[in-house]
């Protein structure tokens, strides 16, 4: 087997010991694995951290959550977002919400490559194009 | 002459209309209140509709 076949399996099996019970990635975990990784002699470091790290990010981007919401932030919002969310992919969530003023009202949310968004500054884009 | 007179008249409309919008937008944003957004952030949140 070839050594990047090798640093992509062992990576895939890094990214299995750096999860929680709800298969998030937990940083201590991580912590722990590139300490002990730095300490080992195991050649080819550099290629199976690259490996590593591209399994870590393309994991997180499955059920990290970004929303945006033009409003200040209070746990009913979190709350219905993150129930939204899971009542559609099936799986547990994580969500970073910022207040974005510039939106004015509403949220977008992006999770993978989906974008949802009902925002005022959306509609009324969408009114200016609707009259070129 | 007609066709020019169309296209000003078009170029006039969308001027207005980028005009309304954009005074819209700065008057929105002024003067929604915290709980008017609020209201309206939540109830878009339950109206959304997610894809599987």
């Amino acid at each position: 087997m070839p050594a990047s076949s090798k640093h992509k399996t062992l990576a895939k099996s890094l990214l299995g010991l750096s999860l929680d019970e709800h298969g998030h990635i937990v940083e201590s975990k991580v912590k722990e694995i590139l300490s002990s990784l730095k300490d080992s002699k195991i050649s080819g470091l550099r290629s199976l951290l690259r490996y590593f790290y591209t399994e870590v990010r393309l994991h997180e981007y499955t059920y990290h959550a970004i929303a945006e919401i033009g409003c200040k932030d209070d746990p009913s919002i979190t709350n219905s977002i993150i129930q939204k969310l899971e009542a559609s992919v099936g799986k547990n969530i994580r969500l970073t919400i910022t207040e974005n003023p510039k939106i004015i009202s509403g949220c977008r949310i992006r999770l993978k490559d989906d974008v949802y968004e009902d925002t005022v500054s959306n509609r009324l884009h969408k009114l200016e194009k609707s009259f070129h | 002459m007609e066709q020019e007179r169309e296209k000003v008249l078009k170029e006039a409309r969308e001027e207005i209309a980028s005009l309304v919008i954009l005074t819209t937008t700065k008057v929105l944003q002024k003067d929604l209140s915290d709980d008017e957004k609020s209201r309206f952030s939540k109830s878009a949140i339950d109206s959304l509709k997610l894809s599987n």
